[in-house]
């Protein structure tokens, strides 16, 4: 199957080869080295979102074998789980690798990972000219695993050593289970920095022809967070909406920020059960849409704090902390979300008495 | 009324054999509610049981609510006018609700003869010899029939030829409330007998079930509609026709116990609307408020060695507990009623709950995930303030947390839904609003649970070759997509696009976009697709 031609900046000047990464160029020299040895152990590849994990991946899956994984193709995997129930899931590979996000399948994620690596382990690699005697398998989303099927996972990435390299990809180590954590080297890739991220657009708008003011490309840098893809993508909009570039122009966002600022006013203004409950149904609606609870809680206390004095403000941050962080050990995210938004609330509403 | 002890001993070992046959006690020979073997007792009409004693014998007499025992009597007086034509009725309710005697108490009254399946508990009693099995020489080999056979056999065959013992002649109808058991585990068979039955039965067919869930399985829906089948359903008995029924039995067994009004009181209230359970614990109430020994054989051990004054001194408060503890069914063990019992923590005057949080916990161990999502959807309503809200939200968010991580430490389960029911229980609700009715809504998170897989399924499939995992690809890619709108986007990638927004009524590209236009050029594209613009409202 032919890459489509979605001509999306992020994907258009993605790196793809070790030497051409923007940023981390050090941690690209190790992976390089990493790999002329010929042999590597497991990997755990970790860091924030839009950090630019799957592509170091993918240079280094190329950095390997060579061009060939370049040569995608998706495939429809068949398991059945013990009861005769058939689970489908999709799987992108080349030759030389296979790219699996087993918790596609929800709570069947364990029979997913054993099988499928039974079955990529098992067969040998039969490429004559590939220098390598592993395949390699991506698992993406390996915090969404359940526990059972990390502890699946633990077992086959031992027995299957000689024939198999796994790499996982997380967003944090935190709900990772020790033995998992033990048995990979662990990878860290930082979020870049603000003139990272700037110096990177900078790049990406010169390819185009285009000229970015360092101004505006410092503001959208700002505005990203530090997640690379979200400034590139907030790069391409800015220049759908107005283009020369000027450096007041206003950042394009997304509109659940909107929706994710305007639920915080929400809070502001009224503090009882009811608003609070109006205020859930509006944090399940975010949640379908897939926006991760970490950014739904900062989010939210980006807007709250803004009505805030200082002390009250260290008191909310000090909560929204505590609570996502309690959020990586629970399984279900609205609790934590309104646990924060109910005692922000309650916060608020003495705060606002004892002013009166 | 005295008792020796030798006596006595028999009250306490339970026996399980037949004691007595004749229709109206087979009736109550099997019990649903097992628990309580009723003992056997053959010397003193005073002990017999007295469920059987005082079974009704005329429609009159029965306990049941008249308008039901007239539906239930028309219809077999209907059924009975063409024989010929096979009718079904099913007959329902709980335990103890009084279905099978209104069924049979009605026969009896019309003058039919009620043929009842028993499921041969015991095949050795059964052994048939099987006719087809004629190998020559080979007649002492045993065939037995298998339980299915045999209640086709009854059902099929019992419909069409009349019993040799019968005084009836032709009316007759057959019951069946003892469904053998592999019907539950299959109910295939059972349907192709109703089948066969619907075209060949020779009378009416009355089916009893208890609990829901088993009638669901052996008749579901289709078959109802299909064969036309009159449901019955039984309630449980009201507490004032228990009340009465036992008032009348109090009376002509012991006119003389003073008690008997807060014992029958407390009857009522335990046994949940099951008469049978409320008469026979009745039975045992009286024994041990008149003999003393019958009284320590209830109260075991431990209290039979407690010096006499002691023992007397137990007040009525104690003595109904007692009373609770022997006869009384649990109160039901329904989810959404301890969910009720949880979220509405009613207090005594005192301030003390009325269900304690561990009654509760103890009831849900094996849900305790709906649990806790129930009670977080459900208990905003509750709280009279913000403060409180809080609070509970702590609590259930800890909870939660515990819950997460009990695959590790299962013991943290229990912790956790502790944790959840004391949470939510400690906080005192509003006075002014403690009585409102208010119905529980399903938790969400599994909804949104849901609905963010498929989003993030269609999104990976429609996207597969993109580096940003499936959260990322909904709330970064996709998004900022919609505004870019690059060239070349696929019709499916549109339409994945299209289910993003927040507000379901805005669309980010105009739907309906023909897949085949969106490629040609940019200016046609940007005529195409048009953002719309995202208000504050």
């Amino acid at each position: 199957m032919r890459r489509p031609k979605m001509s999306l900046w992020v994907d258009k000047h993605c790196p793809k080869s070790l030497e051409k990464l923007d940023y981390h160029e050090e941690q690209a020299l190790q992976l390089k080295g990493l790999v002329k040895q010929g042999d590597f152990p497991h990997l755990l590849v970790y860091g924030p979102s839009g950090a630019g994990k799957k592509t170091r991946v993918m240079c280094l899956l190329r950095e390997l074998y060579g061009s060939g994984t370049e040569r995608l193709r998706i495939e429809k995997l068949e398991f059945h789980t013990a009861s005769k129930k058939r689970l489908d899931i999709t799987t992108i590979s080349s030759n030389y690798h296979i790219e699996v996000n087993p918790s596609d399948v929800g709570i069947y994620d364990r029979i997913v990972v054993q099988e499928l690596i039974k079955n990529a382990a098992q067969a040998q690699q039969f490429d004559v000219n590939g220098q390598r005697s592993f395949k390699v398998i991506v698992i993406t989303e390996v915090d969404n695993l359940s526990k059972s099927a990390q502890h699946a996972l633990r077992r086959t990435m031992e027995k299957y050593v000689s024939t198999c390299r796994l790499i996982l990809i997380a967003n944090s180590t935190a709900r990772v289970i020790p033995a998992i954590k033990s048995r990979c080297l662990g990878i860290r890739v930082a979020a870049p920095s603000i003139e990272m991220i700037s110096i990177t657009l900078q790049n990406i708008c010169r390819k185009e022809g285009l000229n970015m003011p360092n101004e505006l490309g410092m503001k959208i840098s700002n505005a990203s967070g530090r997640n690379l893809r979200r400034a590139i993508l907030m790069t391409e909009a800015c220049k759908v909406k107005q283009y020369p570039f000027t450096n007041n122009q206003e950042v394009v966002v997304p509109d659940w920020e909107i929706y994710i600022a305007k639920t915080a006013t929400m809070a502001v203004q009224e503090q009882s059960p009811q608003c609070l409950q109006n205020i859930r149904e509006r944090i399940y609606e975010l949640l379908t849409h897939g926006i991760p609870a970490e950014i739904i809680f900062r989010g939210l206390l980006k807007n709250l704090v803004k009505n805030c004095d200082g002390q009250l403000k260290a008191q909310v941050t000090y909560y929204a902390a505590d609570y996502e962080e309690q959020l990586h050990k629970g399984s279900k995210q609205i609790f934590h979300i309104e646990a924060f938004l109910a005692k922000f609330m309650a916060l608020y509403k003495s705060f606002l008495q004892e002013m009166n | 009324m005295s008792q020796d002890k030798g006596k006595l001993a028999k009250w306490v070992v339970p026996s399980f054999g037949d004691f007595s046959s004749g229709s109206a006690s087979s009736a109550k020979k099997r019990r649903q509610d097992g628990s309580q073997p009723t003992p056997q007792i053959k010397s003193d009409s005073n002990e017999i049981p007295w469920v059987e004693k005082y079974c009704p014998k005329s429609v009159g007499n029965l306990a049941v609510h008249k308008k039901k025992v007239e539906s239930v009597y028309d219809w077999l007086q209907l059924a009975l006018i063409q024989p010929e034509v096979p009718k079904f009725c099913l007959v329902k309710g709980p335990a103890g609700s009084g279905k099978s005697t209104t069924v049979k108490v009605c026969g009896k009254n019309l003058g039919i003869d009620v043929m009842e399946w028993i499921t041969p508990s015991n095949f050795s009693n059964f052994k048939v010899f099987s006719e087809e099995n004629d190998f020559p020489g080979n007649k002492e080999f045993d065939c037995y029939k298998s339980d299915r056979q045999m209640f086709r056999d009854f059902v099929i065959k019992g419909s069409r030829f009349h019993s040799l013992f019968s005084s009836t002649g032709s009316k007759k109808i057959i019951l069946i409330e003892d469904w053998p058991a592999s019907f539950l585990r299959d109910p295939t068979p059972l349907h192709e007998i109703l089948e066969e039955f619907a075209q060949s039965g020779k009378c009416p067919l009355v089916m009893i079930t208890g609990e829901d869930n088993v009638f669901n399985k052996l008749i579901p829906e289709n078959l109802i509609r299909q064969y036309s089948i009159d449901v019955f359903a039984f309630n449980p008995m009201a507490p004032t026709l228990l009340k009465k029924v036992l008032c009348d039995i109090s009376a002509k067994e012991a006119p003389s116990n003073l008690n008997a009004k807060d014992i029958i009181e407390s009857i009522c209230q335990s046994s949940c609307g099951d008469l049978r359970s409320a008469i026979n614990t009745l039975q045992f109430a009286c024994l041990r408020g008149f003999t003393k020994g019958a009284a320590d054989a209830v109260k075991g051990k431990s209290q039979q060695k407690s010096p006499e004054n002691k023992r007397r001194r137990l007040d009525e408060q104690g003595q109904k507990k007692q009373l609770a503890k022997i006869g009384g069914r649990d109160a039901p063990d329904d989810f959404f009623h301890v969910i009720s019992k949880a979220l509405y923590a009613k207090r005594e005057d005192n301030g003390a709950l009325k269900t304690s949080p561990s009654q509760i916990v103890e009831k849900v161990t094996d849900k305790s995930e709906m649990f806790t999502g129930f009670l977080q959807e459900n208990y905003l309503d509750f709280m009279p303030d913000i403060q409180a809200a809080a609070k509970c939200a702590e609590n259930l968010e800890l909870a939660s947390r515990l819950l997460a991580n009990s695959f590790d430490r299962p013991s943290l389960a229990t912790t956790g839904l502790h944790v959840a029911s004391r949470g939510v229980m400690s906080i005192k609700r509003d006075k002014n609003r403690a009585s409102f009715f208010k119905s529980h809504r399903k938790p969400k998170y599994i909804q949104a649970e849901a609905g963010f897989k498929e989003l993030s399924l269609d999104a990976r499939r429609t996207f597969p070759f993109s580096n940003a995992s499936s959260t990322a690809l909904l709330s970064e890619l996709l998004p900022f997509a919609a505004l870019i709108q690059p060239h070349g986007l696929s019709y499916a990638q549109t339409s994945v696009i299209n289910k993003l927004p927040l507000d379901r009524s805005r669309v980010f590209l105009k739907p309906n976009v023909p897949p085949n236009r969106l490629s040609q050029n940019g200016n046609e594209i940007d005529a195409e697709f048009k953002i719309v613009e995202i208000d504050s409202d």
